[in-house]
């Protein structure tokens, strides 16, 4: 199971190694019921611990994203390795409407500057 | 040198991606080509398993002094692709939402070749390199 | 010249004073003739030689194939040069062939001619430049640390497909090894920028993006900004600036620093 951390108001999750489908679509909906639970304004996934990204996987990330923002949370995807960049960019299959950073610290930075405007409230 | 994975679970399709990085790693060539067959390699593997339920891969070094070449060959007894021209279009899927599979690998390999006919699947792919040493 | 001079040159045989092999054959590949050269690379005597088809006795790599220089110009009535490797004092070396087909005076093609030259050191400079060149590739794709998160690629000469990919996976490494907010790929240096070339740069934007980072393209000449939108290459949500000057101001002004004058 992959776990999810909860920090300061964000959910935190790490992808890593050879995940199966049935876990990947399992964390999915885990993630998606953690937000509602927790009431999360930020999610960040880190996925330096991928080496291949798949159309299935690239796919799943997407719509994680895409839901976690249509339940009023911020993503922000991170760490993806260079040649994993490639290989997508070169399938046509970009991650479309997904904030990135370079690595965990830096994702974690703009994970705040996304959410701080709220943060006043 | 050649090498048979057989398809029939998810973890075989796991093994066989890094089976194909970890011979083009010793086979010298480079991350990005070892991540670009391992990813095509997902992709078909998946279409086997979803639509043939089970199949083989096939990794096969054919080097010589000019050049590294890694041939994958996936094959199943599955339905067989009926219309190859419409699977080879970007957003075509008759499953359920996986539509980048077969054009996306395409574009990851030098080489890349369907035969097909009710019963029976053949996908070959290759990757080749100028050998540098 | 004296005609005695003259005359004595032509009196001797030219065939067999040729520096390198000279040989026909009939339409069966018999030899018909080779000269002293060719008798001395194969250390063989005419007598050895005579009669016997020419594939038995240079054993090319070409030979019995229908890439055989002498049967593709009999074929086709025209002169075919083809490079081949044969022995040579016992030893294998690299060389040219050229055959022309032989007629008789009907015009009916009824052998072939072939010349045999040495090219081992062409090859040799061949490789050497093929070294060269591929020394030169690596040199010429330095990924410059200019500020903290900020990299400058300055792109110089000739991008090809493959050097092209050696940019693109040098650059997307560089980034995440430097942490790099910022890449700048320069394009002063690069005299022509071509569909393919364009669509390259286009995909490092997008990868470079996906990691996290912005790309900045600069240094568009005249004529590559004119062949560009006459391609109709869409550069529309990728950054550019005319001079890697602008560029270096904009990638500063991205990390939230900024070029000021000093005044005391």
């Amino acid at each position: 199971m992959i776990p999810i951390l909860k920090l300061k108001g964000i959910l935190l999750s790490s992808l890593q190694g050879d995940l199966t489908d049935n876990e990947v679509l399992e964390y999915q909906s885990r993630m998606l019921n953690m937000l509602e639970k927790t009431e999360a304004k930020g999610v960040l996934i880190d996925i330096t611990g991928l080496d291949i990204v798949d159309s299935f996987m690239a796919r799943v990330i997407n719509e994680t994203a895409n839901m976690a923002r249509i339940m009023g949370t911020e993503v922000v995807l991170c760490g993806m390795q260079p040649m994993v960049a490639l290989t997508l960019v070169e399938m046509g299959r970009e991650l479309i409407g997904v904030q990135t950073a370079l690595n965990l610290d830096k994702g974690f930075d703009k994970i705040l500057i996304l959410i701080g405007s709220e943060k006043g409230e | 040198m050649s090498k048979r994975i057989p398809l029939q679970t998810e973890s075989d399709l796991l093994f066989a991606r890094q089976a194909a990085r970890e011979m083009m790693r010793e086979m010298g060539f480079g991350s990005a080509d070892q991540t670009r067959m391992a990813t095509a390699i997902s992709e078909l593997a998946r279409n086997v398993l979803k639509y043939a339920g089970e199949g083989t891969c096939t990794l096969i070094d054919e080097q010589d002094e000019r050049e590294m070449v890694l041939r994958v060959v996936v094959e199943d007894n599955g339905p067989g692709i009926t219309n190859i021209d419409q699977a080879m279009e970007d957003g075509f899927t008759t499953g359920n939402g996986l539509g980048a599979g077969l054009p996306g690998a395409k574009r990851l390999v030098n080489n890349f070749d369907i035969a097909s006919e009710p019963g029976y699947t053949k996908i070959t792919m290759e990757i080749r390199r100028h050998a540098n040493k | 010249m004296s005609t005695t001079v003259k005359d004595e040159i032509m009196g001797i045989d030219l065939k067999q004073a040729i520096p390198t092999p000279v040989m026909a054959v009939d339409k069966d590949f018999n030899i018909v003739f080779i000269n002293a050269a060719g008798c001395d690379w194969l250390g063989k005597e005419w007598e050895e030689i005579e009669g016997k088809k020419c594939y038995d006795v240079i054993e090319t790599t070409l030979c019995n194939t229908k890439k055989c220089v002498a049967r593709k110009a009999m074929d086709e009535n025209t002169k075919i040069t083809a490079r081949n490797e044969m022995k040579c004092y016992g030893k294998t070396i690299p060389v040219e062939i050229t055959s022309s087909p032989l007629k008789d005076k009907k015009g009916n093609i009824i052998g072939g001619l072939e010349y045999i030259v040495d090219i081992s050191h062409s090859v040799k400079m061949e490789n050497e430049l093929r070294t060269q060149t591929q020394t030169i590739l690596e040199l010429s794709t330095p990924v410059i640390k200019i500020w903290d998160g900020v990299l400058l690629l300055p792109l110089v000469g000739i991008v090809d497909t493959m050097r092209a990919q050696q940019i693109i996976e040098n650059l997307l490494n560089s980034i995440v090894e430097n942490e790099a907010e910022v890449a700048i790929l320069d394009l002063s240096g690069v005299p022509l920028v071509d569909t393919a070339v364009a669509k390259h740069i286009i995909k490092t934007v997008n990868a470079a993006k996906m990691l996290g980072a912005e790309t900045i393209l600069t240094g568009f000449s005249p004529d590559v900004a004119q062949t560009l939108v006459t391609l109709g290459v869409d550069l529309n949500n990728i950054i550019t600036c005319g001079s890697l000057k602008t560029g270096i101001s904009k990638a500063l002004n991205f990390i939230g620093k900024k070029v000021v004058s000093y005044e005391g």
